[in-house]
């Protein structure tokens, strides 16, 4: 799969676009007192007199989980297991409205204007600070690298190897960094904006491409499909992966994203809870409305993938061989646009998770351990410093594509489900007097996460070992919790 | 406490939606005399119902001004 001329003109196009909203965005923020990347002016963002408003918030939710596996993996994973995968994956993502709506509710609530950090409100003592951000970063930084090292990979190749991996990773970080750590949240999310409008077309555009130019509709694929490879359409598919309990698993793992992810926390407080809480429900239903419907679009590239070239190696190859096979000129077109997607979709996370571990290092584990006098502008240089720091070591895990981040990327949402309880337990208040319940539920969740991936006491019911481990995490929380209110 | 037609209604959608995906791993259906065995049909719509039920719990709650 090359770039191709017409590749080469939508890359043009969405990079001018990036540079005008990123001059826009730093133009706006040198007006604005009210912008600056640390700190409480991160109210800045008042959808009643943005002419984007809701538009962007929602766009902003939903990009920062668009990350490539969208766009690659996803159809990959139809292929492999057909029908399923549709379920498996946006069960969790419609219920994580729920979690966008009640988690994002109580922070806008019980925020207070000195409130810097999602952390401050969640966790009651420095330690369960540091123990949060360290297990965010062991299992966000892995799944961080595998983007940076995707995209690198994704421009060697348009570019025929031109361009090298490491090159290509370093360029697309600098420019993240640059408006992550520079313009900061407001960057990000008008970025995300055009990331998001960019990646949902491409879905939309090749889904129904293969639809309507390569079959006679919907019903014609499915019944193609049907016929040619019933066990697609079926449970628990052709390599028996959709069972009860991976179904279970799918969707507990992908609802609590909305509440565990530090993209996500942090996002949060960039609502002005004075003027767009009400806006906050508009917000999880169109977080809910564009996931449901991207990943709609792509159920024909899988299915019909699958039936167009049924004999690949594997299912990641089907996307490049989809595109090599658009021979028309609206096809070539599609194409093209297609590699900017993919690389819309891995900047849009990535940009987000570098911003969010900066802030949690400058604000939750620089300003409460090291230096606690410091003041607003010593913390903004810092979040740059620590910014550029994740950015950097980020780079270097991804390129060197060891097998321990591929593993740890892998257990990401495994592992960073182990803070909900956490999460829920502070937000509510729960833990009044016991400062030491919020960590030691966060140790045991991930502790039993590595010991059930050996010997997972619920196998049977083909449960992942992220399940027992939560359940773990979650009763000794409140065990935890009982043992403290009675003393 | 009153609980409102609103939430009450989005209960029942979700969990109509969460059983309806089950059923296709216990009986295989296939209703009437179709091409295509119906559980695709439940697997294809019940996330899009589900949606409809998480709206309608959405609906049902007040956002109240800090």
């Amino acid at each position: 799969m090359t770039l191709g001329i017409t590749g080469f003109v939508w890359l043009v196009l969405y990079l001018a676009l990036l540079l005008f909203v990123i001059i826009f965005a730093n133009k706006k923020s040198k007006s604005d007192e009210q912008t600056s990347l640390l700190s409480k002016r991160q109210e800045f963002y008042n959808a009643k007199s943005s002419p984007l408003g809701n538009f962007a918030l929602i766009f902003t939710f939903a990009a920062t989980l668009f990350s490539a596996f969208f766009m690659v993996g996803l159809p990959g994973f139809l292929y492999t297991h057909g029908l399923g995968t549709w379920p498996y994956v946006i069960f969790g993502d419609v219920l994580g409205m729920l979690g966008l709506f009640y988690v994002g509710r109580r922070i806008l609530l019980i925020r207070t204007k000195e409130t810097l950090s999602p952390l401050e409100i969640i966790l009651p003592t420095t330690f369960s600070k540091i123990l949060f951000v360290v297990v965010t970063t062991v299992f966000i930084l892995p799944y961080l690298a595998v983007q940076i090292s995707g995209f690198g990979r994704l421009i060697n190749a348009a570019s025929d190897g031109a361009i090298s991996v490491f090159v290509a990773a370093a360029s697309g970080l600098a420019i993240m960094y640059m408006y992550s750590a520079y313009i900061g949240i407001r960057g990000i999310v008008l970025t995300d904006t055009i990331q998001g409008v960019v990646l949902f077309l491409c879905a939309c555009l090749i889904g129904g491409y293969i639809t309507f130019f390569q079959f006679d509709g919907p019903s014609d694929l499915l019944l193609t499909v049907y016929s040619k490879t019933p066990d697609l359409l079926g449970s628990p598919g052709p390599k028996g992966f959709f069972t009860f309990g991976a179904l279970i698993s799918g969707c507990i793992l992908f609802a609590s994203i909305p509440m565990s992810q530090p993209q996500f926390l942090t996002r949060y407080l960039i609502i002005n809870p004075k003027n767009d809480l009400k806006y906050l429900r508009t917000i999880a239903i169109g977080f809910g409305v564009l996931l449901a419907v991207a990943s709609l679009a792509i159920l024909p590239i899988g299915l019909g993938g699958a039936v167009l070239y049924p004999n690949l190696e594997s299912g990641d190859a089907l996307i490049g061989t989809i595109l090599s096979n658009f021979d028309s000129t609206a096809g070539r077109w599609i194409s093209g646009l297609f590699v900017v997607g993919v690389l819309a979709a891995a900047m849009s996370t990535v940009d987000s998770i570098l911003f969010s571990l900066g802030q949690f290092f400058a604000i939750d584990i620089y300003g409460k351990l090291v230096n606690k006098q410091v003041d607003e502008f010593n913390t903004i240089f810092t979040g740059r410093i620590f910014i550029f720091g994740v950015a950097v070591i980020a780079l270097f895990l991804g390129v060197s594509n060891s097998n321990l981040i591929v593993y740890l990327s892998s257990l990401s949402f495994q592992g960073t489900l182990q803070l909900v309880p956490a999460v829920i337990g502070g937000l509510w208040k729960i833990p009044v007097k016991s400062h030491y319940t919020a960590s030691i539920s966060i140790l045991v969740g991930v502790t039993f996460l590595f010991i059930f991936q050996y010997i997972n006491p619920l196998s049977d019911l083909n449960l992942s070992p992220a399940i027992p481990a939560f359940i773990l995490s979650s009763l000794v929380y409140l065990v935890s919790w009982t043992l403290h209110k009675r003393s | 406490m009153k609980i409102s037609k609103y939430k009450i209604t989005g209960f029942s959608i979700v969990l109509l939606s969460i059983v309806a995906t089950y059923i296709p791993f216990f009986w295989n259906i296939n209703l009437g005399n179709k091409t295509l065995p119906s559980s695709v049909w439940i697997w294809i719509f019940s996330p899009i119902i589900l949606f409809i039920g998480i709206t309608c719990i959405l609906y049902s709650e007040k956002t109240p001004e800090s």
